[in-house]
């Protein structure tokens, strides 16, 4: 079942032109010209209940713009959305009990409270049942890790756990939907890999339904089954991950360790990426040349010690997309 | 001393720019704040509708205080108003931004911020000299000079204010409230205090100097009292410059 | 029905859970708060200085003292200072886009600020109340209040503030249109020192200032609690606590339009 679905759901924004302006007090009496700019163009799809999905694209694709229409904050131009039946610009605070939301850098904390006083205040304004209120933040303290600085206030906490407490807060009242609009940005690596495993464990115990948008592939790759990429407010891609490796990556990286000291190669479809004493690292493009066979030259012509195949990073297969690059399925 | 000079209007002229390019917003914020200017004045019209006179001080008197005290005030705030920002650039650690350069950072900390809103405090001086104070042509220019020379001192005593915070951690709120005190002693008229309240306002907190001085040079021209107050601009701010000078090399560590 | 009294009740559970941490909150700022009182005793004591030397003739003309006007001074100051700008937190809020995350809240941004706000001003009013009172009556020489009257200025404070502060929340969210409230503030705050007889009581003003200004909303915020000290009639008294009523009846329905109209404005524009 559908928790989230639009049908060609678009927003376009007026914001004036300076450039047509003229200079001085002549262009203080001309008319503002305006420009309409499409954020968001005849957008459809439909997520299910437990998905996790990555809403990605690059800066300035309509992410954001999307993400704000779903949660009701914005009303489109055109077309139709229902998150958990309601229409969310129509009834945001009816909505705003079914989905949970992590905004990158705008906390649900107030700054000058102590994490755990931030979530009392956030169940009472929630209405939430004391004792459920009670057992939910329980668990979302075992789940993110929190017990250590409960007591300290939020503007005294690292980026790293002020997010694990913002996506902890946006969870208290058990929402069916979270929304998490860069979550990762600003983190270090530690502090990235340690929510991701926290969303995940909170996908697994809760069964809670996550849109993602994030610039971070390993965010995408380690938590979302799901990639929907826009451009341009369009959406260019809706599949699963397997399939947007499988049928968007060509190349595959081959990694060898050869008994020769200089080991060369050279045939139509693969590129040397890297040469060193007794390594060479190869990239094969599969439209070219199947990998199998590089494999089976590769054993014949060296002496290997050891042998790795790699998939095209998910961030290539991205940046080429982004750069019109598709490579359609083989 | 040509160079310094090209230099200092240089920085001046950086923020009169900022304020050409949003002027629409300039004008806007100067024209509230000149309005709100008028609206509270106008309590003094209430009060002088119902009581002749406080100690020999009638309603013109009180409208050139407020008048000086206006131009004053928005002159320093116009063109220093980033001398406010001192504590909170060590508070932050951002003052080393002003440290790098190779000029002395006192200059570029003042002149790197200009409030436009200023600019209604300052149209309010001339406009209360004339309307309210009826003051004649050679009152006005005395009280322009005057205010000049007070503004010069409540930018030296807001550098002394400000460079506390070298010193004491965490004190921007506490110079904000300095600052705040500066204004009510400048704002309201304190002809009838007593000899230590006077003392403090003409020594620790100059507000004597910004308000009282200016309107007794008016009811009564003394040369005397008018090099005082040339001599007290220059005194202040040769003070308030060494201050900020021993703060600075306080927090370099090299005292 | 049952339903309405239940969300009614749990509202109200939580906007007083709200007011208890705007109220703590008060106090995680101590220095502060020392700060204003000392700026609050120098501005009573500037002001006593300009009413000692006020023609005693003039003023005794006015039914006044010179205690009464100092004690008028110390109560209206008290109830600006309780007050506090507010309205920079809404403005923060919009500036940064914050507001939305308060927005989809199921309570309505202005209840929940509204709540905070006035949890705020009962905290500053506990700390300046009584140190207030004091250097009033030092400076005066007297005090002018009484049981009755203490009742009253603390009744006629909170519905002053209830109109106080929807009004701050009016002008935080005029940034939405001015990019930045202050001037909207400067407006509303100079016009309440005037119209609100902020420094001395109405019975100063002209008669054609004093019919315009019970038309405004601003002596139902300070002027009718000054009156309790300057031995204002009964029907005085009872008239301000009439006004109070309403004008606090309008301003909670204009901050609740102001919401709607920030919730449209937002869908419509974007941040």
């Amino acid at each position: 079942m559908s928790v989230i679905f639009t049908e060609n759901l678009s927003r376009s924004f007026k914001t004036r032109d300076y450039a047509v302006r003229s200079k001085g007090l002549k262009g203080w009496l001309e008319k503002p010209v305006f420009k309409t700019v499409k954020a968001v163009d005849d957008l459809s799809f439909s997520i299910a209940a437990g998905e996790k999905v990555a809403f990605i694209g690059p800066n300035g694709a309509g992410k954001s713009t999307t993400l704000k229409m779903l949660c009701g904050l914005l009303r489109p131009s055109g077309g139709s959305a229902q998150v958990c039946g309601f229409v969310p610009w129509d009834k945001p605070q009816e909505l705003s009990r079914q989905i949970g939301l992590v905004f990158g850098q705008r906390s649900h904390l107030w700054p000058a409270l102590p994490v755990q006083d931030s979530f009392d205040l956030l169940a009472s304004i929630y209405n939430l049942d004391q004792a459920a209120y009670a057992a939910q933040r329980n668990k979302l303290i075992e789940v993110f890790g929190l017990q250590d600085f409960l007591g300290q206030t939020a503007r005294t906490l690292s980026l790293g756990q002020r997010m694990r407490c913002d996506i902890a807060a946006a969870l208290l009242h058990q929402p069916a939907i979270l929304f998490l609009d860069e979550p990762t940005i600003g983190l270090d690596v530690t502090a990235k890999a340690l929510l991701r495993d926290h969303l995940n464990k909170l996908a697994h115990e809760f069964e809670t339904t996550i849109l993602l948008t994030s610039h971070d592939t390993d965010d995408i790759e380690r938590i979302c089954g799901r990639v929907i990429l826009i451009d341009h407010g369009k959406k260019l891609i809706d599949t699963d991950l397997v399939s947007l490796k499988r049928d968007y990556a060509r190349n595959k990286t081959l990694r060898l360790a050869t008994v020769e000291a200089q080991p060369r190669y050279e045939i139509s479809g693969v590129k040397i990426i890297s040469q060193a004493p007794h390594q060479i690292t190869l990239s094969v493009d599969t439209n070219i040349i199947a990998l199998e066979q590089v494999v089976a030259d590769c054993l014949g012509r060296f002496k290997l010690q050891d042998i790795a195949i790699e998939d095209f990073p998910l961030e290539e297969v991205i940046k080429n997309i982004y750069a019109g690059k598709s490579y359609e399925t083989r | 001393m040509l160079k310094r000079i090209n230099y200092l209007s240089g920085l001046i002229n950086a923020n009169w720019r900022t304020h050409l390019l949003g002027v629409k917003k300039t004008l806007f914020l100067a024209g509230m704040m000149f309005v709100q200017n008028v609206i509270f004045f106008m309590l003094w019209a209430v009060f002088f509708h119902s009581f002749s006179q406080i100690k020999g001080w009638h309603f013109a008197d009180v409208a050139i205080l407020i008048g000086c005290s206006s131009f004053s005030i928005g002159t320093g705030i116009f063109f220093c108003d980033g001398i406010c920002t001192l504590a909170r650039h060590i508070e932050e650690g951002t003052l080393d931004g002003f440290l790098t350069k190779p000029r002395h950072p006192l200059p570029l900390l003042m002149f790197s911020r200009s409030n436009a809103a200023s600019l209604g405090d300052m149209i309010t001086g001339p406009i209360y000299w004339i309307w309210f104070g009826k003051v004649s042509l050679m009152k006005f220019l005395l009280l322009l000079t005057v205010s000049l020379l007070a503004a010069v001192i409540f930018v030296a005593i807001m550098i002394v204010i400000y460079s506390l915070a070298f010193w004491l951690k965490n004190n921007s709120r506490f110079s904000a409230q300095l600052r705040e005190v500066m204004y009510i002693f400048s704002t309201i008229p304190q002809h009838g205090q007593g000899m230590v309240v006077k003392i403090i306002m003409f020594t620790i907190l100059p507000a004597g100097f910004i308000s009282l001085l200016p309107v007794q040079l008016t009811q009564q021209f003394d040369l005397s009292l008018f090099l005082a107050l040339i001599a007290a601009a220059a005194i202040y701010l040769f003070l308030a410059i060494a201050i900020f000078n021993r703060g600075l090399n306080y927090y370099r560590g090299w005292v | 029905m049952r339903a309405k009294v239940m969300k009614l009740a749990s509202e109200t559970h939580a906007l007083l859970t709200i007011a208890r941490f705007g109220f703590k909150n008060v106090f995680s700022t101590r220095l502060a708060l020392l700060g204003q009182f000392m700026i609050y005793a120098l501005i009573v004591a500037a002001y006593s200085n300009v009413f000692y030397h006020i023609p005693p003739e003039q003023l005794s003309s006015y039914h006044l003292t010179v205690s009464q006007m100092i004690w008028y001074i110390a109560i209206t100051e008290m109830a600006l200072f309780c007050s506090f700008y507010n309205f920079l937190d809404l403005q923060a809020d919009i500036q940064s886009g914050l507001i939305e995350l308060s927005l989809l809240r199921p309570i309505s941004v202005w209840k929940l600020k509204l709540a905070e706000w006035l949890g705020g001003f009962f905290a500053r009013f506990c700390v300046l109340s009584i140190p207030s009172f004091i250097v009033a009556g030092l400076y005066a020489g007297s005090f002018e209040i009484n049981f009755v009257s203490v009742i009253g200025i603390i009744v006629s404070l909170g519905l002053g503030a209830i109109i106080f502060l929807c009004a701050h929340f009016m002008v935080g969210c005029a940034t939405l249109w001015l990019k930045q409230s202050e001037p909207a503030y400067w407006l509303w705050q100079k016009s309440m020192f005037l119209l609100g007889a902020l420094l001395w009581p109405l019975v100063l003003y002209p008669v054609w200032l004093k019919t315009i200004v019970w038309i405004t909303p601003f002596p139902a915020v300070l002027a009718v609690t000054g009156n309790w000290v300057i031995g204002a009639s009964h029907y005085l008294l009872i008239g301000g606590f009439v006004a109070q009523l309403i004008w606090v009846r309008i301003f909670l329905k204009l901050a609740s339009l102001m919401n709607k109209r920030v919730w449209h404005y937002w869908q419509n524009e974007g941040s």
